[in-house]
């Protein structure tokens, strides 16, 4: 199938601000999205910027706009989102600086991430086996949706607080608490709920619901947020 | 090479963010809470004045059932509605977070606007009647009925009684709400120890008991006033009547006390969403303080002082 590609452009060393760029492509419907933004940058324009590393979905390295909503390019087919002789928009998250055409600067995502301590803590002495600290299926189960994710920021930079105000430590960095959080082998709790009580911690979240839909691996985000907030005010992990 | 970052178009480009349901309705909330805190404030100011200018509140009234302000209750009906069922919404879904799911989320919105327009209907009923009555049929030369005051809610303050037993029924709810989340097997509650509450988890709490309580306690006082007595109804000997029912004055007085403070608290995040820097946030605060502060002040010295004579 034909269609045109819309592709915001942004070269720091002659740009002041990003511009759209239209292609002609063509495609076939089972095609992903990232396959048509490497059709343009191999066939048409080699100059086209973007960051891309597995292709399948787990690295999470091309999350990006498609049609104004926040995709991996990889895992979006061509037919879901554009049809014959139509228009597709291809443009970089939103709310993080952006570097070049469809590259934005993960650094602010990645802080946020580290100051919620995405490790286990644990100060207990070793099992005396020395191997591992057994945990019940159920108490893995706990946890488990949080560890789905693969930090592509789909989530944070879709959230209206984040483009407000990029000191909201933003959904990913509260999925990646959760995680330890509600994991019965951690003792970190504490320490993280301090962070995320904070006047740029979980309590910005809006529920505007903009994460979930963004999520590429499924993850209920705002059901994750929503658990982090009942934790804090009753100070029970269930 | 420099990154670029520009707040004002992250603003923008997020407006035309293509955000499902869950970002309609937060836009919705966000829009309908600024102009019900608007009239609010105007609102109370205007009451207030039955204790200092008994005068000039018999022209605010008179303005309160003139043709733009009539119009214009359309609006505000649909913002209350809208924003206190999907309030309730997010109470609700707080409370049982498993509830913040795609499926209910996307459904969820159809259901809120569903409900919001069947409750809006009457009101807009009794809107387009006030304007037949007290406009359309004088500018059209007919004998309009509505100049007959109706008996203004006589006897009918026993009604206010659902109040507190509903809010009790909801606020056990709610306080119990926190263990509820069984989603999965669990076998003993874990605890933590959480850091001492500070502004912003009160806040959050705050917001939803208080949309809790106001939820009720409004839907009763606009339909009681607004609508099923009207502007046109309205003068200082109502205010009065009302005021002397232990009730209806506890009622209102708990509306202005929690209402101010749940519509500024609100525009405190909507302004803290998109300010930057501790400097402008602690001016917005102690701006919102003094609003606060004065707005309240101002109507219960009214409400305890009671109502003057013209």
């Amino acid at each position: 199938m034909k269609f045109k590609v819309k592709i915001k452009r942004y070269n720091p060393e002659t740009e002041q601000k990003p511009h759209f760029e239209t292609y002609e492509v063509e495609a076939d419907p089972g095609d992903r999205v990232l396959d048509v933004l490497h059709y343009v940058k191999w066939q048409q324009d080699g100059t086209l910027t973007l960051r891309r590393s597995c292709a399948h979905g787990i690295c999470g390295s091309d999350a990006m706009r498609i049609n104004g909503q926040n995709a991996l390019a990889c895992k979006v087919l061509v037919k879901d989102v554009v049809k014959e002789g139509g228009l597709l928009t291809v443009e970089p998250l939103l709310g993080l600086p952006l570097v070049k055409d469809l590259i934005v600067d993960m650094e602010p995502f990645f802080e946020h991430y580290r100051s919620v301590m995405p490790f286990l803590v644990n100060n207990d002495a070793l099992p005396a086996d020395g191997r591992e600290r057994l945990q019940s299926p159920e108490a893995r189960d706990r946890f488990d949706k949080g560890t789905w994710c693969i930090l592509c920021a789909a989530c944070t930079t879709s959230c209206p607080s984040f483009w407000g105000n990029d000191q909201y430590i933003g959904p990913a960095a509260i999925v990646q608490a959760h995680r330890f959080v509600f994991d019965d082998r951690d003792q970190g709790a504490a320490d993280r709920l301090e962070v995320l009580g904070q006047q740029f911690g979980v309590w910005r979240c809006r529920t505007a619901f903009n994460c979930t839909n963004a999520c590429p691996r499924e993850i209920p985000v705002t059901q994750l947020i929503g658990e982090v907030k009942q934790a804090l005010a009753t100070g029970k992990l269930e | 090479m420099a990154a670029i970052t520009s707040r004002f178009s992250s603003f923008v480009e997020g407006v035309l963010y293509r955000g499902r349901e869950g970002h309609w309705a937060f836009i919705f909330h966000r829009v309908s809470g600024l102009a019900i805190l608007l009239f609010v404030a105007i609102h109370v100011v205007d009451t207030s004045w039955v204790a200092y200018w008994p005068t000039s509140y018999e022209h605010a009234i008179g303005l309160y059932g003139s043709l733009p302000f009539l119009i214009s209750e359309y609006f505000l009906f649909a913002a209350i509605v809208y924003h206190g069922i999907n309030g309730l919404n997010i109470i609700i879904k707080d409370t049982f977070p498993s509830w913040w799911n795609k499926h209910l989320q996307a459904n969820s919105f159809w259901k809120i606007i569903a409900l919001s327009a069947l409750c809006w209907l009457p009101a807009a009923y009794f809107v387009t009647l006030n304007i037949y009555n007290f406009h359309l049929c004088p500018a059209l030369g007919g004998s309009c009925g509505g100049a007959e005051p109706p008996v203004p809610f006589a006897g009918l303050s026993i009604t206010y009684l659902i109040v507190p037993v509903v809010s009790l029924i909801l606020a056990a709810v709610l306080a119990y709400g926190g263990t509820f989340n069984q989603n999965v097997v669990a076998k003993a509650p874990r605890y933590v120890s959480v850091p001492g509450r500070n502004l912003e988890t009160w806040s959050w709490l705050f917001m939803r008991w208080s949309g809790g309580l106001l939820l009720l306690l409004i839907w009763i006082h606009v339909l009681a006033n607004a609508l099923l007595t009207g502007a046109h109804h309205i003068d200082l000997a109502y205010v009065a009547d009302r005021w002397a029912q232990p009730l209806n004055w506890g009622a209102t007085f708990t509306i202005l006390m929690l209402a101010v403070l749940h519509g500024l608290n609100g525009l405190r995040a909507v302004l803290g969403d998109y300010l930057h820097g501790q400097a402008a946030n602690r001016a917005v605060a102690v701006v919102i303080l003094i609003a606060w502060l004065v707005l309240t002040g101002l109507g219960a010295y009214a409400m305890f002082a009671g109502v003057q004579t013209a």
